[in-house]
Formats: C-alpha cells, structure tokens, sequence
C-alpha cells in the first residue's frame, strides 16, 4: 500500500481533565482534539514518518503538517549586525546597600549584597550620564531605584531625579522613575514628593502577619506587618496603581499572599518563590521544593477562575493570565527579559551588573561606570531560547524565553539551565491557560488580545 | 553553590554570556540576527519581573 513521509510540526499533546489539547510551540496556537486524532498523531514519530494518506489528511486538517509552503517572496537579505543598536534603556541604581530589614531569603544578603555601603552622589550622577550615552538613539529611559531600602538614601535619591531629569531635557530622553520599597519609612512627606516628581512605586509585601513578619522581620526580628499595612494604606491613597511584590518562602500559603494583598487594596501584584543566593560565602535557605508546589496550586486557583474573569471583560491575574495573553497575541518570545542587554544594574560602587539581582555577583559583572561601554551585541543578545541547549526543544520555548538567568544560576550553576521545579511551574501553567483558552469564544480572544496590544502585560512592572 | 562550582557547569554559551565577549557573529544564522534584531525587541528592554515566570502577576 503506498505511504507517503510526513513532517509534524513542534507540538505537544496533552490532556487535562479528561480533555485532549494540542499547543503548536512555534505558531502558539492551541486547540482540542479528538481522541482519533491523538491516536494518530502518538503512533508516530516527530520525522518523516511514512504512513497512509488518509492519516497524512487527517494530520493535515488539523494542521500539524510541516510542509513546504511556495512563495513569491525574495530570499531575506543578509542582516548586517554592524548597523544594529543594542542599546540600554534601564536601569536599576543601588543607591543604598543596607537596609532596615532582614529578610530571610534576600538574594542581597540583608540588602548589603557582601559590600554594604551607600551610593556617592558622583556615581549616581555618573550612572545616569552613562545610561543616556549608552541608551544610544532610544528616546524614552527608565532609572529603578533600588536597594537595600532605597528610603535609607532619600537625599541621593532627590539628587539623582533632578540631575536625570534636567540631563534627560538636555539630551532630548524621557526620564521615567520608579523605586523598589518595603514601606516601613514611608511618610506623607516622602509620598507628596514621588507623587509630585512622578516616580512609580512597587511595594514588597508578604500578605497575612503570620507570613509577613516571619519573612520580612526588621533588623532585630521584630515584624514589619503593622507598620507595612498602615503606610500602605496611604500609599493606595496617593498611588492607586501601586504593584504589590509577594514572595512565598516554605510552605507559605500564595493564596492567602494574595488575599491580603487584594484586602490591602492592591489592584496589582505579584508573587514569586525565593531564589537561592549567589553571592560568594552566601549561606542558602532549602525552601524551593515547599515553595514550587504552593505555586502549583495558586496556578491551579488561577486556572479556575480565569475564565469567568475573561467573560467579565477584567483581565485575569496570575502566570495563567498572562500566558493567555500571549496566546491571544501569537507573539513568539525570544527572550525572557532585558537581563544583560536592555537592562543593566549599577551597584552602590558603580558596577555594572546583567541585572539587579545578579549585584554582588563576580563572575557576572559586566564592567563600571568609568569604562564600560554597551551598544555591542553580547553574549546576552545571542542567548536567543532558540539557542539554549536546555530549552530549545522544549514545547514551551516561545511562551517561557528561556526563563530567569538568576534563578537557573543560583539552583543549577548555568545560568541557561533551568531547575526542575522553574520548568515544572512555567509548563504546568502553560497547560493551565492553553485548557482556559481553549474554552473562550472570538470575543474572549479579542478582548485579551486587544489588551495584551495596549501593552498589558506590561503593566506587571512598576 | 560557589562560584567555582558554577564555572564548571556552565554551557559554553553561558560562559560567553558572563565573560561577556562581543558575539562571534558567524555561529549566528540570518534566523537568529533576524529575531535579535526583529519582533521581539520589547523583550529585551523587559524589566523585572517580566510576564510569564514562576512568578504569578496580575490584576484585581
């Protein structure tokens, strides 16, 4: 009987609840399937596999067919990487290596990062100077200040907004601001000046006092929940968009993290599980497998309420409502972040790091502000998903990027090779969204799609 | 895990990454300068936390 050879597009097949999905990794479209056709598709391998027509038709209906497409199109011209720029748009400023907190799972190792110091102001102006040459013909700039407690230096902090800004008007650049803060030096003083400058806020907050304090103790253990709670109350009142920043550590409970956050008045948020620390000499915290499966089931929470958010016109929240978004838009991700390119991190010293968690870091410092020249393609640029020996046959590549270079690093020692949990939440969530999306009708898609456009997947950042 | 320990398991292309050479330019394919200059240039201003990661975003 004659039998024709088939490629099948990157696929994976899965099944949730009883339900067969098929996701295609490089067009990021998923859609259900039959159990004929599943069938079909598992009695053969990925290549040239030989099988009736009938099948190969089968296979083709459903799009799974990698065939050559005739087109008038010319060959693409070769790119010429010399008239490329790779500029650097953000930055993060440790203005302060200290802080007035002692977090347990600070990757900074109490904000001091091994070199505990406060930023000069002539570093802070030279960090500025270089982030405007080295942002090249990019017109809108972003400085994050950070720490530490970033408050714990409020003078330089000043300093460097009115030196940017009049150094932004000179060189044609928009200057945005926001600082990183943990809210327990917040007055109604220093809220009057972010507001009146214009500099945007993100709130480290761990829910419930039971959770909050134990994590996020001051200096001397005792807990930062009532003093935290009472400014954030008027930091809402100034700023109502205000991100909160949840870390859940052990066996902290994400769902009653985000409960408080929502009670709080939060209208955003986000929680992550701690990464281990890579600073040399660092002792480390063993909490990431607690953490990893307390993560599943605020996935699995937001799985089960993201589509009746969706049919309301709200954007669902969570990992599972952004990877609907970007399944809504099709876009492929190359990268997971700015990480070593786009962004950088100057340290109170003046070194230049990939990003701000890397500060402290030897191995990954990229350089100072006295020398260091960006505008080159790096090895950060070429780190393309497609690329990374441990992510470019995953079914997930073009919807995780290859995920974050700190945490690979800090749990596996390469920073391109992710740890099992990173994987096992970032797929599970995946799968998670594909079954939600699966469910939503044209409308539901172009709502999302038409937010994700207006740039709402962005709004994560301060 | 220290640094040393690190270095040792490093991938080559991490290890280009944190020396942070300029790219050899011939390992690349016209694919690959075509992604790096193209489509997804807004993820490589991306600031932190980006979308999808083990960290859950979102919004009321």
């Amino acid at each position: 009987m004659f039998q024709q050879s088939v490629n099948l597009k990157p696929h994976h097949l899965f099944t949730r609840n009883g339900i067969l999905y098929l996701f295609f990794t490089d067009e990021i479209k998923a859609q259900k399937i039959s159990p004929d056709l599943a069938s079909i598709i598992e009695s053969i391998s990925a290549f040239a596999t030989p099988i009736p027509p009938e099948l190969a038709d089968k296979l083709r209906e459903a799009g799974l067919l990698d065939e050559p497409v005739e087109t008038q199109s010319a060959p693409a011209a070769k790119i010429d990487i010399n008239k490329l720029e790779f500029p650097v748009s953000n930055i993060s400023m440790n203005i302060i290596q200290d802080c007035n907190m002692s977090c347990v799972y600070c990757y900074g190792m109490g904000g001091e990062y091994s070199h505990k110091g406060a930023m000069s102001l002539e570093t802070a102006r030279k960090s500025v100077d270089w982030l405007i040459e080295n942002s090249q013909s990019v017109p809108n700039i972003t400085i994050g200040f950070f720490g530490g407690e970033p408050l714990m230096n409020l003078p330089l902090l000043k300093e460097t907004v009115a030196y940017a800004k009049r150094r932004g008007r000179e060189s044609g650049k928009e200057v945005a601001f926001s600082m990183n803060t943990n809210a327990t030096l917040i007055t109604d003083e220093i809220l009057a000046y972010l507001k009146r400058e214009g500099i945007n806020i993100a709130v480290s907050f761990d829910g419930p006092p039971e959770i909050h304090d134990s994590q996020r103790p001051f200096k001397g253990g005792k807990g930062t929940h009532e003093t935290v709670t009472a400014n954030i109350g008027k930091i809402l009142a100034e700023f109502p968009d205000t991100s909160a920043r949840g870390i859940v550590y052990g066996g902290a409970d994400p769902l009653k993290v985000k409960e408080e956050m929502k009670r709080a008045g939060f209208k955003s948020w986000t929680i992550g599980s701690a990464s281990p620390v890579v600073i040399a000499g660092a002792e480390n915290h063993d909490a990431e497998e607690t953490s990893a499966e307390r993560m599943l089931e605020l996935i699995a929470h937001e799985g089960n309420e993201a589509a009746e958010i969706i049919k309301q016109r709200r954007l669902p929240g969570g990992i599972v409502g952004v990877c609907l978004m970007l399944l809504a838009t099709g876009e492929r991700r190359i990268y997971f972040c700015g990480v070593g390119k786009g962004m950088a991190a100057i340290s109170a010293d003046g070194d230049i790091y990939p990003c701000h968690r890397f500060v402290g870091c030897e191995e990954t410092k990229m350089g100072n502000i006295a020398g260091y020249k960006a505008g080159k393609m790096n090895g950060y640029h070429t780190s393309l998903v497609t690329r990374l020996p441990a992510c470019s046959g995953c079914w997930g590549r073009f919807v995780c990027g290859g995920g974050c270079f700190y945490d690979h690093l800090s749990r596996t020692g390469d920073m391109h090779t992710p740890g099992d949990s990173y994987c096992r939440i970032n797929l599970t969530a995946l799968e998670t969204a594909i079954a939600v999306y699966c469910e939503l009708d044209d409308g539901d898609i172009a709502f999302l799609k038409a937010q994700a456009e207006t740039g709402a997947v962005d709004k994560i950042r301060p | 895990m220290q640094s040393n320990d690190r270095k040792e398991k490093m991938t080559s292309i991490g290890k280009a990454a944190v020396s942070n050479n300029v790219a050899d330019h011939k390992e690349l394919s016209n694919e690959d300068l075509a992604m790096i200059a193209g489509s997804s240039a807004r993820f490589q201003k991306m600031n932190c936390p980006p979308p999808i990661s083990p960290i859950s975003s979102g919004w009321k």
